[in-house]
């Protein structure tokens, strides 16, 4: 089964492949697609509502089909925003791997625009006793801040 | 209804009701905004702080936008790596 790693984890060509994949899936339009589809839905329960999870879950599923259409292998990786968020570290969002979108896509990135959440936020999460507690702690505390700490295209809709 | 104006850190947030319809617009341009199933706000741009009402979502917004403003200066200078 395909496991999705932390993007520091992967290795220069595995970092090499996901790039191209990506470069490839917005010249075909569907990075697009994807951003007008969620921007489209985003007042409409996929968000503040129990359908975050299994709405986004879905969508990043079928988004990481798009880009093995064209490497059979690819997954995304994640980023670990309670723990890795030293923008001076030369390794962050590396100007050879993540950092190249930010000017090639326009995305217009202001890194540190908010608080992030730290790891005792996430394990209050986790310690929830049912999923109506779950998902609305998760939502704000947890996923908002990194979409407004990242800034510019991560701060909006699409 | 009358538009209601309020001046927030040199900005200036105004609320006009069209149509029984609330526009928001900060220093004269217009914010397009939605709102969630339960009513908070959001605007198309800063999507992820909601608020229960538009003054209070513009307030944010323009804290956001300083925030930004700051870090971007910063990496201009040279402080910033990314």
């Amino acid at each position: 089964m395909p496991c999705r790693k932390n993007y520091r984890d992967l290795t220069i060509e595995e970092r090499n492949r996901f790039a191209l994949a990506l470069h490839h899936v917005k010249s075909t339009g569907v990075v697009d697609d994807f951003a007008n589809l969620h921007a489209m839905h985003f007042g409409h329960i996929i968000h503040r509502s129990s359908h975050f999870l299994p709405w986004h879950r879905e969508f990043l599923r079928r988004f990481e089909d798009a880009l093995r259409t064209y490497d059979p292998d690819i997954t995304i990786p994640y980023w670990n925003s309670t723990e890795d968020f030293d923008t001076s570290d030369p390794l962050f969002w590396a100007n050879e791997f993540l950092e190249e979108f930010d000017s090639d896509w326009s995305l217009n990135r202001a890194l540190g625009s908010a608080v992030l959440p730290d790891p005792a936020r996430v394990q209050e999460a986790l310690n929830k006793n049912s999923y109506s507690e779950f998902w609305p702690f998760l939502e704000v505390v947890v996923h908002n801040p990194p979409h407004v700490w990242v800034g510019g295209k991560m701060a909006g809709i699409s | 209804m009358k538009p209601h104006h309020k001046e927030y850190k040199g900005q200036n947030i105004e609320i006009r009701e069209v149509d029984k319809k609330e526009n928001l617009f900060i220093n004269n341009i217009q914010m397009k905004y939605g709102q969630l199933p339960d009513g908070l706000y959001f605007l198309d741009e800063y999507a992820y702080d909601w608020k229960e009402n538009l003054e209070d979502l513009a307030k944010a917004f323009i804290d956001y936008q300083n925030n930004v403003k700051n870090i971007r200066r910063e990496k201009r200078l040279g402080k910033g790596d990314k």
